[in-house]
């Protein structure tokens, strides 16, 4: 069976690999809310993952992901924004590296909004990344 | 030989034309269907029609929410996905 790529992981092994993403959130780009929200941390979420193009084969996807930059509740506006930056610097090149499982072809960051989170009192600062990555699994597989 | 001209009144006359509208509110219906299941409570999608053109909005008191998420919720997305499940293409620079 040809799996396609685990797309979060991929991306959450990407960033969390890249000298500049790490200094900011250490090992906190997660796939779920992490307990410790004091800290800058990125939840990366995929949206949709269909089938790019027109061939039949399911071989190359367009995943369509929101990445959730959070500057964590003790720190500042502007820590957000400089993450959310090297985060969609990061994206953008991802398809520059070796991924293990996944070749990346591509990505394209469709938007990048500042969005206070009011789960928090006071509301937590976000910014919100919606990106497309394009990838298809390696020779031998996710 | 003619140059071409610029129809300055296309649009408005595309606005106005009933066919166009009837091939809006058809995709507006789509969107709607796709969106519908991922939103609570039931129901909270609706297709407004204003005029000057079809609006899909999710009526949800928890519909920003949704669509976005929060740290207590991953983002459903049903407007976007609606959108890209009805066979539209989703410009988020607008």
């Amino acid at each position: 069976m040809d799996l396609t790529p685990d797309i979060e992981s991929v991306i959450r092994d990407y960033l969390l690999g890249v000298p500049e993403v790490e200094a900011i959130v250490a090992d906190r780009v997660v796939l779920k809310t992490p307990e410790a929200t004091e800290d800058p941390w990125v939840r990366v979420f995929q949206l949709e993952a269909p089938r790019a193009g027109k061939s039949p084969a399911d071989y190359l996807i367009a995943y369509y992901m929101q990445l959730d930059c959070y500057s964590g509740t003790a720190g500042e506006l502007e820590d957000a924004s400089l993450l959310t930056r090297t985060v969609r610097a990061a994206l953008t090149e991802m398809h520059e590296h070796d991924h293990p499982g996944a070749v990346v072809t591509g990505s394209r960051i469709h938007r990048a909004r500042r969005f206070p989170d009011r789960d928090f009192t006071p509301p937590a600062d976000r910014y919100m990344l919606t990106a497309t990555v394009w990838a298809h699994a390696t020779q031998e597989g996710p | 030989m003619s140059r071409p001209r610029l129809d300055q009144d296309l649009a408005r006359r595309l606005a106005r034309s009933p066919k166009l509208g009837a091939a809006l509110r058809r995709a507006a219906r789509a969107v709607a269907a796709e969106a519908e299941p991922l939103t609570e409570p039931e129901h909270s999608v609706r297709v407004v029609d204003h005029g000057r053109g079809v609006r899909v909005v999710n009526t949800s008191p928890v519909a920003v929410r949704e669509e976005w998420g929060s740290a207590s919720q991953e983002p459903r997305a049903p407007l976007r996905r609606g959108v890209r499940a009805a066979g539209l293409r989703l410009d988020e620079t607008r």
